[in-house]
């Protein structure tokens, strides 16, 4: 039975002149990779619904020239959010997710060591090979790009993602407050000095889930901003986008009520989810949508096709042993 | 160099870049880039217990201070700064009435207090570097180690086997091992921050916990111990039965920590123990076996570094 709404908090709308151009969705992208609807992790950046405050952080990260360090649950759209800002902006993008083995020159440059090996088994004669040759760009060197090699232009922005932050070794992070803060580093093998020219626009777009605490020297130089909760209005809005584009017509009555009742349903699963299960977020939200439409599975029917559906899409263990 | 912490000069520069004009909008300015603000938007303010949540911020009303520099003042002047009670007064608009002085009578009132929260056994702003320390694993490569070839081969020595960089990393996961027995009680909540305190570090995907009652015993019938996957850093939070009256005896209890330790070492995991007695209560036949850490007030993340790289 769905609960009745609390009163929506009331907040003072921002009053400001953004940097930043309209940001609107695309619904030609959008129409073009519907395909089935069977777009599990959108990438293109066509479609968001972004939060005012989220904008401001936006703004605030392009006007102090600093990294914007977006936190959020899994699947609340932290990455979706850049590549959003991204086509808004015409900007390149470049992406960085981060592992646990990732280090510090990844991002600046890294070795072809398996390259390097190959060339040395084939080559004919005495002739050293030249180690420079070998020398990779990092997504950092690509952004900065101050000879124009890969792209860049003084007057075209660059949004960097540095996707999961937070999987990474503590050092790592740390390792990137000279390069993130002066734009500068030094390529060792080629004892070069990568600089960003001075009009270059870089936007770099941080994520973390928050599965490990960063080193507060780096929280410091970062805009923080943490992606809302999701709310019954939001979520609504959100699977209409998803499921009708940006231009589409209204729901239909049944699509309208089942939007209503999986917002209802995943509202209440976040506010009882325990230890053992993770709070479901928009991703699965929206996992829950298609499904029932794609399946013609009503959640109203208590069916056990439903409980299937919940438990696969809206239930999902926190991973821990 | 490195580019300065956030400052007054970054919310001076984005509210002029901006234009922002209104006190609302300046707030979640102030907020966004880590300044306190006296009131933020309902639902999304941050707290200290959130791992990632900016720490330590200054205090911001309708007049905007900016965060002291990390240089400025001394380790003592910068925790006291931070305690409500001794940060300055702050001007706020208008004429708010005066609060009534609290009265012996109002007081007597009081029915029950709640239990105050003990200090904790480490130094609060030392605490996370001295977790991390001790958890911290070193792994060889894939890097070879450049400047020790250089110096073997600049002494005609053969790089045989290849030097490889040495990296620090917590990958390899951790074992956390919680004493239950009945000297330990005292430092229960101890045990449950240091936990959580690693789980913020480490993940807690790569934390496991085990609790066991004086020694970790792989025979033990309720709550057998299992070694973590090689190479995971094992950490005992323990006082090797120093403060109960202890189930077993001694002798027992050193040889099946030793035990323990052998184990361990062939699996390539370091037993490292946080023990909340000073180093001439240790039992001396563990010194050599468990690389221990007082837990204790004085101990610093560099002295919890040395124990935990081991004998050299």
């Amino acid at each position: 039975m769905p609960q009745p709404d609390p009163p929506p908090a009331v907040e003072a709308p921002l009053v400001y002149t953004s940097v930043l151009p309209p940001l609107v969705d695309d619904a030609d992208l959008w129409a073009a990779s519907q395909d089935g609807e069977r777009f599990a992790d959108r990438r293109d950046g066509a479609i968001y619904h972004l939060h005012p405050r989220m904008r401001l952080a936006i703004d605030l990260a392009i006007a102090t020239g600093r990294p914007l360090l977006v936190r959020g649950e899994p699947g609340s759209g932290k990455s979706s959010l850049a590549h959003y800002v991204a086509r808004n902006l015409h900007a390149r993008r470049l992406e960085e997710v981060v592992t646990a083995t990732t280090r510090v020159e990844d991002f600046l440059w890294r070795f072809d060591v398996v390259q390097r090996l190959a060339d040395a088994q084939t080559r004919r004669g005495d002739a050293p090979l030249d180690d420079t040759k070998y020398v990779r760009p990092g997504v950092l060197w690509r952004a900065f790009d101050p000879d124009g090699e890969f792209g860049g232009k003084d007057e075209e922005d660059t949004v960097v993602l540095i996707d999961e932050i937070d999987k990474a070794d503590p050092d790592v992070p740390n390792g990137l407050l000279v390069p993130l803060g002066s734009r500068t580093f030094t390529v060792r093998p080629l004892n070069k000095v990568i600089t960003a020219p001075a009009g270059r626009r870089v936007l770099v777009v941080i994520t973390t889930n928050e599965e490990r605490q960063l080193p507060p020297a780096f929280l410091r130089r970062c805009v923080v901003a943490r992606i809302p909760d999701p709310t019954k209005e939001t979520l609504t809005t959100i699977a209409r986008l998803h499921v009708y584009g940006p231009d589409g017509e209204e729901p239909s009555a049944a699509d309208a009520d089942l939007f209503t009742r999986l917002a209802d349903r995943l509202i209440e699963l976040r506010a009882t989810s325990g230890q053992r299960e993770r709070p479901p977020g928009i991703a699965e939200y929206l996992d829950a949508v298609k499904a029932c439409r794609a399946l013609d599975v009503d959640p109203a029917q208590a069916s056990a096709a439903w409980a299937v559906i919940e438990e696969f899409t809206l239930r999902k263990p926190t991973g821990e042993s | 160099m490195t580019r300065s912490e956030i400052w007054i000069g970054d919310l001076v520069r984005a509210v002029r870049v901006l234009r922002v004009t209104d006190d609302a909008t300046r707030r979640q300015v102030a907020d966004l880039l880590g300044f306190e603000s006296t009131s933020s938007s309902p639902g999304l303010s941050r707290t200290d217990e959130e791992p990632n949540a900016r720490p330590h911020p200054p205090s911001v009303a309708d007049d905007v201070r900016a965060p002291a520099p990390s240089h400025a003042g001394t380790t003592t002047e910068r925790s006291l700064a931070r305690l409500p009670a001794l940060r300055p007064l702050t001007a706020t608009s208008g004429t708010a009435p005066a609060a009534p002085p609290v009265t012996a009578v109002e007081l007597s009132g009081v029915t029950s207090m709640a239990p105050s929260t003990p200090p904790s056994l480490l130094d609060p702003l030392a605490s996370r570097f001295i977790a991390k320390a001790m958890i911290t694993s070193v792994r060889l490569g894939p890097e070879p180690d450049i400047d020790r070839i250089v110096g073997l081969l600049a002494r005609l020595e053969a790089p045989d086997p290849l030097p490889l960089e040495h990296r620090h990393t917590l990958a390899r996961g951790v074992q956390v091992l919680i004493d239950v027995n009945e000297g330990c009680e005292p430092f229960a909540s101890d045990q449950a921050d240091m936990v959580a305190r690693i789980q913020r570090l480490a993940g807690p995907t790569l934390v496991e916990v085990h609790r066991f009652d004086e020694v970790p015993d792989t025979e033990d019938t309720f709550a057998p111990w299992s070694p973590p996957r090689p190479g995971a850093t094992v950490l005992a939070l323990t006082d090797f039965g120093l403060g109960g009256r202890g189930r077993r005896n001694r002798s027992r209890l050193v040889a099946g920590w030793q035990e323990a330790a052998d184990l361990l070492g062939r699996r390539g995991s370091a037993l490292v123990a946080l023990v909340p007695y000073p180093s001439a209560r240790w039992p001396p036949s563990l010194v050599g076996v468990v690389r221990m850490v007082a837990w204790d007030r004085p101990t610093t993340a560099s002295a919890a570094r040395i124990a935990r790289a081991g004998p050299r």
